[in-house]
């Protein structure tokens, strides 16, 4: 979750800094103040400062259009930054008895369930998604929050209904709906449903397994699998080996687990969490932890592929490629500045 | 930000035979020389051209920023890295050093 933290965070500081908000003419005392805070937030310099403004905010005006971006911010920022969970929490759940609208609820409430690891909210996950809906379907987005915080809360049930609602909606008719201003092909439609429908099916998989159905988890698993959503690298987008591999360790399928973890260590893209499994079914494989550097090191002489070549241009204008550093260890970086 | 601290692994292991290519994947001309003016780096720094921000974005399918990849002196890659938190220098360095 902490990355998903991190991009939260800049949504809440780009929609600060641009205002988002609509501001209507005449007196509305909530725009005023929103109009102040921004000014504020442009020159407070420290997370406690920021945490003191959407603070100050939240109590003045728990109900408003602002009221997801003021949560947000003190989550991250008092709740991570400060480490402060409880503190942060104490602040947003005040003004979350105070909204009436569900949908304001709802955003609030997902805002906080990233505070999910260290405070304990496992009864208001399921209250505030039953809360929204009572009034209308949730999203596939919102399922798959719900689900996956759930799945951190190991919150085993919710995370099987709200995987199970996620997929549901995982259609390429919904998700055109779901972004009316894009137009995608075709086939970035069927790439986009195929990750949510893998994605949500491994979900669903690593809950039925805690719910104690391994046979059931199994057919997630394999189901995912086959309709695929892969790196670059040919492992999975999604937590499937992580969970499968998990999932295959406790059952004593050893030789599944090294293979699903091993790939996932190496190439995946939460690969230090499955580390420990990785080794542990190693261990339980091979009675001792001697020589694990070398299996691990075999696993990838045999996994990794040729790097594909590409052709661009340096800030000088001058045509570059990536076989030019043939013969080198390379590192290839994506960034962008921030 | 990850570049910067990438800078003096570059440094450490350059005169062994190591590389890093770093591509700007969403082609922010003006941000990024700065950002490479200010922070000093040395090492290759690729602009995406128009069009191929898509071409390298889909052959790699990168997802996320920053993503990582450690490619060794045979072409092939040994490693992926999505992220960079404090200490991922540290795994990034061992894993450097392994195939050097």
């Amino acid at each position: 979750m902490r990355r998903t933290t991190v991009l939260v965070a800049l949504a809440v500081l780009i929609g600060l800094a641009t205002g988002c908000a609509k501001v209507e003419d005449g007196p509305d005392p909530a725009e005023a103040a929103y109009d102040a805070l921004k000014t504020a937030w442009d020159e407070a310099e420290t997370a406690e400062a920021k945490v003191a403004l959407a603070t100050d905010y939240l109590a003045e005006y728990p109900d408003t259009s602002h009221s997801g971006r003021m949560a947000s911010a003190i989550v991250y920022y008092q709740g991570h930054e400060m480490a402060d969970p409880q503190g942060a929490w104490d602040v947003v759940s005040v003004a979350l008895a105070q909204i009436d609208d569900p949908e304001r609820r709802f955003e609030v409430g997902m805002e906080v369930f990233d505070l999910g690891d260290s405070v304990d909210l496992t009864l208001n996950i399921a209250v505030i998604a039953n809360d929204l809906g009572g009034v209308r379907s949730l999203t596939f987005d919102e399922h798959e929050t719900v689900a996956e915080t759930a799945i951190e809360l190991e919150e085993w049930t919710i995370a099987d209904e709200h995987s199970l609602g996620a997929l549901e909606m995982a259609t390429p008719e919904q998700l055109r709906a779901d972004y009316p201003d894009r137009e995608f092909s075709d086939e970035e439609v069927a790439v986009r449903v195929q990750r949510r429908q893998a994605s949500m099916l491994t979900t669903d998989g690593w809950a039925l397994f805690n719910l104690g159905d391994p046979e059931l988890a199994m057919n997630r698993f394999e189901a995912a699998d086959e309709i695929g959503s892969e790196t670059y690298l040919g492992v999975p987008n999604t937590p499937l080996y992580q969970y499968w591999g998990r999932a295959a360790l406790a059952e004593g399928d050893l030789d599944r687990a090294m293979d699903l973890l091993g790939a996932e260590v190496l190439f995946g893209e939460e690969g230090s969490l499955a580390k420990p499994y990785l080794r542990e079914a190693y261990v339980a494989k091979t009675g001792s932890d001697e020589g694990f550097d070398e299996f691990l090191w075999s696993t990838r002489n045999r996994l990794a592929t040729l790097a594909d070549d590409f052709e661009l241009l340096d800030y000088e204008g001058n045509a570059r490629s990536l076989s030019e550093a043939n013969g080198k260890v390379t590192l290839l970086a994506f960034w962008f500045p921030t | 930000m990850e570049l910067p601290r990438l800078q003096p692994l570059y440094e450490k292991y350059k005169d062994q035979g190591f590389e890093i290519i770093a591509v700007d994947g969403k082609r922010d001309t003006e941000r990024a020389t700065k950002f490479i003016e200010e922070n000093g780096l040395t090492y290759t720094m690729l602009e995406n051209g128009e069009g191929n921000s898509e071409i390298v974005g889909a052959k790699y399918k990168v997802r996320a920023y920053p993503s990582s990849f450690l490619i060794d002196r045979n072409g092939k890659v040994m490693y992926f890295h999505l992220g960079f938190e404090p200490g991922d220098e540290e795994q990034l360095e061992e894993e450097i050093q392994s195939l050097l």
